[in-house]
């Protein structure tokens, strides 16, 4: 959809007057942001549907408007979630692959990433330096659940 | 004064039906009734967080029916108290302060002093009995400036012991700042105990207002005996008296 979006005229008047979209880093950030998008909305809901609305109705009745009582008591309270959420959205960023290589190809140095990396090595036979980067994107998953997890305990009272 | 003008409100079979009535300015009320009867729901559509289907809320002859609860200077504390968790005590009794990006630590103290929970202060509210957390709860109403109080249920999560040191103190205050309270309760212990005025509110209709401090209690009608345990001692029956007929 980005691809064909870019290939049509509007898309071609964006890319000459605002950024290179296709094979450029701006490409990586779009095809991860529309690929993870969905599921930090869904996660960032699911931390906001997890805090009574009665805190904020208790904020009203001692004089916040429905914007102070939200500023002031449910996003202190979502804070843990939210930056759990952002978190599991960035690990899946990190090892997003399909729309990566789609929209900004794998050019060694330029749009490459970890992934893509990865399976520029399979291909030309480097097992040594495959076995680096899985590690590598390995690591940053395990830490990355970690906190994750470490967040996720917070308790609403 | 709060008067409630023909206030009819629907959630799914149930319904509360044209209640009517005033609750006077610096007195303690009583709205009492089994669980299910419509109490809070009440107390909620006075603070403005539910909005009746029909009638008013006139607050001092002013009509503040469509007021957000933000506009109506009426504090609410609800059955479970709700103490913001990631505020410590004094934040938490700070709360309508700080919202009015106003600061007066002498007046939290004042309050805190008058509740004994000065000791409390800094603590996180994770640790706290729920004795305290009314306190606490009711800490925070007072210095947010409310004169007017609804309280839901305070006493029902309460030890006896508690319960009744609860309600002496609801008393004190109410007396001392000259408050008006609106207490909801199924406890008729402690509605007997502290109000100035009981009304029973059965099945969401209102049935009896009675004035404690003038009156001996007589039950209206055959629900309120029902729900105060009250039965007949001697078995009657009702019967109209036969017309006269003129000579």
């Amino acid at each position: 959809m980005i691809l064909i979006f870019f290939s049509t005229r509007y898309g071609s008047y964006i890319q000459e007057h605002t950024v290179q979209v296709v094979f450029s880093i701006a490409g990586i950030i779009i095809a991860q942001l529309v690929t993870i998008l969905g599921i930090s909305i869904r996660l960032i809901k699911a931390v906001m549907d997890e805090i009574p609305p009665r805190y904020e109705n208790i904020a009203r009745t001692l004089g916040a408007t429905q914007w102070k009582a939200f500023r002031t008591v449910t996003l202190p309270l979502a804070k843990r979630g939210i930056i759990a959420a952002y978190l599991l959205a960035w690990a899946k960023a990190i090892g997003e692959f399909g729309a990566t290589i789609t929209v900004a190809g794998s050019m060694p140095l330029k749009t490459e990433t970890l992934p893509t990396a990865i399976y520029l090595r399979l291909a030309s036979a480097d097992i040594e330096g495959s076995v680096v980067l899985i590690l590598i994107i390995v690591s940053i998953g395990i830490f990355t659940l970690t906190i994750f997890r470490l967040l996720g305990h917070s308790k609403i009272v | 004064m709060i008067t409630l003008k023909n206030i009819h409100y629907r959630a799914g079979a149930f319904s509360l039906e044209g209640i009517n009535h005033s609750f006077e300015a610096d007195r303690f009320h009583i709205v009492l009734g089994p669980s299910g009867s419509g109490k809070s729901i009440l107390l909620e559509i006075i603070s403005g967080l539910l909005a009746p289907a029909s009638g008013a809320i006139l607050l001092d002859e002013e009509d503040i029916t469509n007021h957000l609860p933000e506009q109506r200077n009426i504090g609410y504390l609800p059955q479970d108290n709700v103490l913001f968790p990631h505020l410590d005590v004094k934040e938490n009794i700070a709360y309508g302060l700080h919202i009015k990006r106003q600061k007066d630590d002498d007046y939290i103290k004042e309050i805190a002093d008058k509740l004994e929970i000065t000791h409390l202060l800094d603590r996180k509210i994770q640790k706290l009995s729920g004795g305290e957390m009314q306190r606490i709860a009711l800490a925070r109403s007072l210095v947010a400036g409310n004169k007017i109080l609804l309280l839901d249920e305070p006493t029902s999560s309460l030890h006896h012991s508690l319960k009744n040191e609860l309600c002496y103190l609801l008393g004190e205050i109410q007396e001392q700042f000259k408050l008006t309270v609106i207490m909801v309760t199924h406890d008729i212990e402690s509605a007997f105990m502290l109000g100035n005025t009981i009304t029973f509110l059965i099945d969401g209709k209102k049935h009896q207002t009675f004035n404690n401090l003038e009156n001996n209690f007589v039950p209206f009608n055959g629900e309120v005996a029902k729900f105060l345990g009250i039965k007949n001692i001697f078995e009657a029956k009702g019967q109209t008296r036969p017309a006269t007929v003129p000579h």
